[in-house]
């Protein structure tokens, strides 16, 4: 006899399945309660339900659907100087504040269509409004990233300023090398991202390959200085490494030089492993957070 | 793809048919209607509409002269711009329009109405008003006009070029005011909070864009950007190569046997000759212009000649060469 195949429920439900009729016992004892009309007013919604989001006035509203007389129609979209003049986090903020107001707009419209298609040109139009600050949301990040990655590409200038600003502090006057330190503070964030104040380093993101560069121009800058004003001193170039660039950094110069005389007089100097630069700078920085912590406190 | 994707490509979209077939469409789409309801105008496509009201050449309030069709020769004010139909709405240019009673306002009682009418941009010019030496209000039509230089306006919060009569440059008409002032909606940001600078570039080391973020900004799979071809895309891009004719092949062959063409350097006597019918020829000339257009021409150097020298430079040491061996 050939196989029959039936079309069947999975095996799980089969057994889950009642296998016996249902009966009533006492038909008697069971009580009827008065039915429960289906209307939305029996239910409690809680006002920080977040579906509440896709209605025009969350939890306040009365109905699901705004007239043109309810919207907004005369304000207009963010123009693009307005918005190049937002930081990322701003933008990022309102871009979720427009998502939520197109969130609600598209609701209405999805239920207009439902009903009978009629009334939704305010709506459109609204939602264009919206949907252009979006992209000029988007085109101004897009703007800022580009001009930021081209940037990158002019390391001719950008290393012949740095050579001409060695220059200058090098042979800065005494009463000149106030000024010209602040500059080096502006440039060392403007060119390689190191921040002025110790305390606003992100030991995660901030030690990069462009970190450690800056390291290595500052340790070149001052020693250069130093050794103009005092061709015997106990350093001279060449700095073995960021080991010995990085005292430049934190300290004084008069403070890193002897440090450094002490490092190559305990032999504690020593050339790192690329892969050790990172590691080595981010637990150094993280010693020098520490103390600075504790003398604040 | 998702149900609504497949439905937008299954879908008509009429703003990638051209202008003829737009202009199809629309016949067809009228047919089954009647008439009182048809759609008169042409849809704009959305990426040719205009938003600006210095794209279109006229702003709300702006008077205007009607050059064709039934209003002919009106002059009237402007009161909306349609970017989807690229038609204008005048204040006093009405026409009688049937309404199914489903759509009637209230107090509405007859099946007629008066509705403002849409008449295409090109049926009408900029007009201006303007009162004369005696005191007497007269009229000038811009049949074209043309932008020059930039102003702030404070009534539009914006800057503006300024609106001349194209060839008669001297008349300028200026922009009306905005018709309504702007107010405050329930979405508008406070001016304080709208011209707040929270940005400003210090640093050309940190990206001003996280990194997770780019991904949302730019495409990552864009085939225009990425700088690996696929054989398929390689082989698009290469032009398949021309195939030679019989005649063509037969000629190629005969001229790869034939020695290639060797040049020699002129001997001194041919130098001697040369110069001395040249030398024979120019002493003849009187005429000073002449001499010094030849003295010119002396001094310039044709690429032919250059190409035969160093034709003969490289015949020369190549016969050098096989003399050495």
């Amino acid at each position: 006899m050939s196989q029959v195949f039936k079309r069947q429920l999975s095996a799980s439900v089969k057994s889950c399945a009642r296998n016996k009729p249902l009966k009533f016992s006492d038909l008697k004892s069971i009580q009827l309660r008065e039915p429960i009309t289906p209307t939305h007013r029996n239910f409690d919604v809680s006002p920080d339900h977040p579906l509440w989001a896709f209605f025009g006035n969350g939890s306040n509203s009365e109905h699901a659907y705004r007239t043109s007389d309810e919207l907004d129609t005369t304000s207009r979209a963010w123009t693009m100087p307005e918005l190049r003049r937002k930081s990322f986090d701003d933008l990022h903020k309102l871009w979720y504040i427009i998502l939520k107001e197109r969130n609600v707009i598209a609701t209405e419209r999805r239920l207009a269509n439902a009903i009978d298609n009629v009334g939704t040109t305010a709506l459109s139009d609204l939602d264009a409004k919206m949907g252009l600050s979006h992209k000029r949301i988007k085109q101004v990040l897009l703007e800022r990233q580009t001009a930021y990655e081209r940037a990158q590409t002019l390391t001719s200038d950008i290393n012949e300023y740095l050579a001409n600003f060695e220059q200058r502090y090098i042979n800065a006057a005494e009463d000149e090398i106030a000024s010209e330190n602040d500059k080096l503070v502006r440039l060392q964030y403007a060119v390689f991202g190191i921040q002025p104040a110790l305390e606003d380093y992100n030991l995660e993101s901030d030690i990069n390959q462009k970190f450690v560069e800056g390291i290595s121009f500052i340790a070149k800058v001052k020693l250069g200085r130093h050794l103009a004003q005092n061709p015997n001193s106990s350093v001279q170039f060449p700095l073995n490494g960021v080991v010995e660039e990085l005292p430049f950094l934190i300290r004084s110069v008069d403070q890193a030089v002897e440090e450094v005389s002490a490092l190559r007089e305990s032999g504690q100097s020593v050339l790192l492993d690329k892969i050790d630069v990172f590691p080595f700078v981010r637990n150094a920085l993280g010693k020098v957070l520490e103390e600075f912590n504790q003398q604040s406190s | 793809m998702s149900a609504n994707g497949i439905k937008r490509r299954l879908q008509k979209d009429f703003s990638r048919l051209n202008k003829a077939l737009r202009a199809q469409e629309t016949k067809s789409n009228n047919r089954m209607v009647l008439p009182y309801f048809e759609q008169d105008y042409d849809l704009v496509p959305k990426h040719e509409q205009k938003l600006d009201f210095t794209q279109v050449g006229l702003a709300e309030g702006d008077l205007v002269y009607i050059t064709k069709g039934e209003h002919k020769g009106k002059i009237s004010t402007l009161f909306r711009y349609t970017p989807e139909f690229d038609t204008v709405y005048l204040s006093d240019v009405s026409e009688k329009k049937v309404v199914p009673p489903t759509q009637w306002f209230e107090q509405q009682e007859s099946h007629l109405i008066d509705y403002p009418q849409q008449i295409p941009r090109d049926h009408v010019r900029l007009a201006a008003k303007d009162i004369d030496s005696a005191g007497k209000t007269y009229y000038i039509v811009a049949d074209a006009v043309v932008y020059k230089d930039k102003y702030y306006d404070d009534r539009y919060k914006q800057w503006l070029p300024k609106r001349f009569v194209k060839h008669h440059e001297s008349i300028e008409v200026p922009w009306p005011g905005p018709p309504t002032d702007p107010k405050d909606g329930e979405l508008s940001t406070d001016e304080q909070v709208a011209l707040e600078k929270t940005y400003e570039v210090q640093s050309i080391a940190i990206p001003p864009v996280p990194i997770g973020a780019l991904d949302q900004l730019r495409n990552p799979h864009s085939k225009f950007k990425s700088k690996i071809l696929t054989e398929l895309d390689a082989r698009r891009l290469t032009a398949p190569e021309m195939p030679l004719s019989k005649e063509q092949k037969i000629y190629l062959a005969k001229k790869a046997q034939q020695p290639p063409t060797s040049v020699k350097d002129l001997t001194e006597e041919m130098k001697q000759l040369i110069g001395e019918k040249m030398a024979q020829h120019l002493n003849q000339i009187e005429n000073p212009y002449m001499k010094i257009h030849l003295d010119a021409l002396s001094k310039n150097t044709t690429p032919e000649f250059e190409k035969t020298m160093k034709l003969i430079r490289e015949t020369q040491e190549l016969n050098k060469a096989e003399e050495q061996k």
